[in-house]
């Protein structure tokens, strides 16, 4: 814990010595309902639950250039949750983007490069550990009313420690993962007041899966650790698998500094051995620039 | 009356007389109400007045506006000049703007600048100019160069006053970003009189007011 809290200072101090000036500049409340929360397929392992989750950014943009502008930002946020608290997490995480702008105006094609890099710290300290994002996004605004993101991306996440192992010569790093992904996203006004946001992404990588001892999840599995979070004789599996991911909100933009947002979420996972679980996520948001 | 504008060996009674009847010559105005098709006060419609005989020397003027930028906006929303007049570009901001416009009235670019640019831009083809800033995509402005010295703009009561005039027949037109429709369409004669004011009123179409938002939403680029 104090090792972390050290680096967090470090990140800290490096941004406010490199920002023009400290600012507060989004803070963003979301109540999030997840009725899979284990990545289950067993009837008997699907468990939901209900998360509150708050969130403040801090950043400082340097125009580098007519088309090029680096970004560098702090996002502090912290996540709660009703009946798994378990999975409470704080985290920090500090992004360096860079966007180059293919011409002139509004309508000329972007691309951006992001990096970032999270503590993030779990009421269970055994998912507590460091993650990492490498990002590219390509977008185009095609009309005032219509916005097009292709984006590839790439994860790793780093447990701080390993659990016991619970089968000898099977690894216990489980929260130990990556993954990467390809999406698509199209942000459309629907009135002047409310903007549609329709995406796909497919993953591809490592998916971990919470349930009571099971055969098929344990042949296919890379990893295993007994998981208290969800309760006694529950076992996290480490799996690779294929995800699809489908995305639908809409926004209600209260005027230019804020926006409320209603988003449906389904994942579809296939790992190998034929283990499949599916999720459906519910967001409602509130964000605010200043 | 203009200083610069006075006959150097003009007597006072004369030069008094020649004011009086300037006055009395251009007290005619049009007073005029713009609204929505829904009834609703609409700001920011630009009126123009174009005499039917002539003589309204456009682009004879040499005007200075001002198109500011304040808090990542462009402030007015719609400027209306007349033809030749020099608009200045101030950035308020403790950021740098780029402005440019694509629009055929005027193409220019001012890159990256803080405060005052060195130049004013001259705007000298009638017509509308669409401007917007390179890094953030949702600031927009109109340039309205009228092709007649006498315009106006509606204020938020959807009110403007057009004067004073000279007295004559003159074509009248009301342009708004959102106008559904030709200008043209638009455009009524009107009899101004010598003394006094003329009402007017307009009741236009309206396209939705579809900009590039500004709010943050949820997996945005936040830019
Ligand atoms: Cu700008």
């Amino acid at each position: 814990m104090t090792r972390a809290a050290r680096y967090l200072l470090l990140l800290a101090g490096l941004h406010a010595a490199s920002a023009p000036a400290a600012l507060l500049d989004q803070a963003g409340l979301e109540l999030r309902l997840d009725d899979n929360l284990a990545r289950a397929e067993l009837e008997r392992d699907i468990t939901g639950d209900v998360a509150l989750a708050a969130s403040a950014v801090g950043s400082a943009g340097y125009q580098l250039g007519d088309s090029d502008r680096l970004k560098l930002s702090v996002d502090l946020s912290a996540t709660a949750y009703r009946r798994y608290v378990g999975l409470d997490m704080a985290s920090l995480r500090l992004t360096a983007s860079h966007r180059h702008k293919f011409g002139l105006g509004a309508y000329a094609p972007a691309l951006s490069l992001s990096a970032s890099v999270a503590r993030q710290e779990f009421r269970d300290s055994a998912r507590t550990g460091w993650h990492y994002e490498l990002d590219a996004a390509l977008s185009r605004r095609i009309s005032p009313r219509l916005e097009l993101q292709l984006g590839y991306g790439f994860q790793m996440r780093r447990a701080d420690d390993e659990d016991p192992r619970v089968v000898p010569f099977i690894a216990a790093n489980v929260f130990d993962t990556s993954s990467r992904h390809l999406r698509i996203r199209a942000n459309a006004l629907i009135t002047p007041r409310y903007l549609v946001s329709a995406g796909y992404a497919i993953h591809k990588g490592d998916i971990i899966s919470t349930t009571l001892r099971n055969l098929p999840i344990f042949l296919a599995s890379d990893a295993i650790a007994a998981d208290p979070t969800f309760g006694p004789e529950r076992f996290a599996y480490t799996l690779t698998a294929m995800t699809h991911d489908v995305q639908l909100s809409i926004s209600r933009l209260i005027d230019d500094t804020a926006s409320m947002s209603l988003g449906y979420q389904f994942i579809d996972s296939r790992a190998e051995g034929g283990i499949r679980y599916r999720a459906n996520l519910v967001r409602a948001s509130y964000l605010r620039q200043f | 009356m203009p200083s610069t504008l006075r006959p150097p060996r003009l007597r006072w009674p004369a030069a008094l007389a020649a004011c009086l009847l300037a006055t009395a010559a251009q007290a005619g105005e049009i007073r005029v109400e713009v609204r929505a098709d829904d009834g609703e006060p609409l700001a920011d419609a630009v009126i123009v007045a174009v005499p039917e005989q002539g003589g309204a020397a456009a682009g004879a003027r040499r005007d200075r506006a001002v198109m500011d930028q304040e808090d990542k906006e462009f402030v007015p929303y719609v400027l209306p000049i007349t033809v030749g007049t020099q608009v200045d570009f101030p950035n308020h901001d403790s950021i740098r703007h780029h402005v440019y416009s694509f629009s055929p009235a005027k193409r220019f670019e001012l890159p990256l600048y803080i405060g005052q640019p060195a130049a004013p831009v001259r705007f000298d083809t009638p017509g509308v100019v669409v401007l917007g800033c390179n890094i953030h995509d949702w600031m927009i402005a109109y340039v309205y160069v009228a092709d007649s010295p006498f315009f106006t703009r509606s204020g938020e009561d959807g009110m403007a006053t057009l004067g004073p005039l000279p007295a004559g027949r003159y074509q009248v037109r009301v342009w708004h970003p959102r106008l559904d429709g030709a200008e043209a369409d638009t455009a009524r004669a009107l009899d101004v009189p010598a003394t006094g004011a003329l009402s007017a009123r307009w009741q236009l179409g309206l396209k939705p007011d579809f900009r590039i938002p500004r709010a943050p939403i949820p997996g945005g680029s936040g830019y």
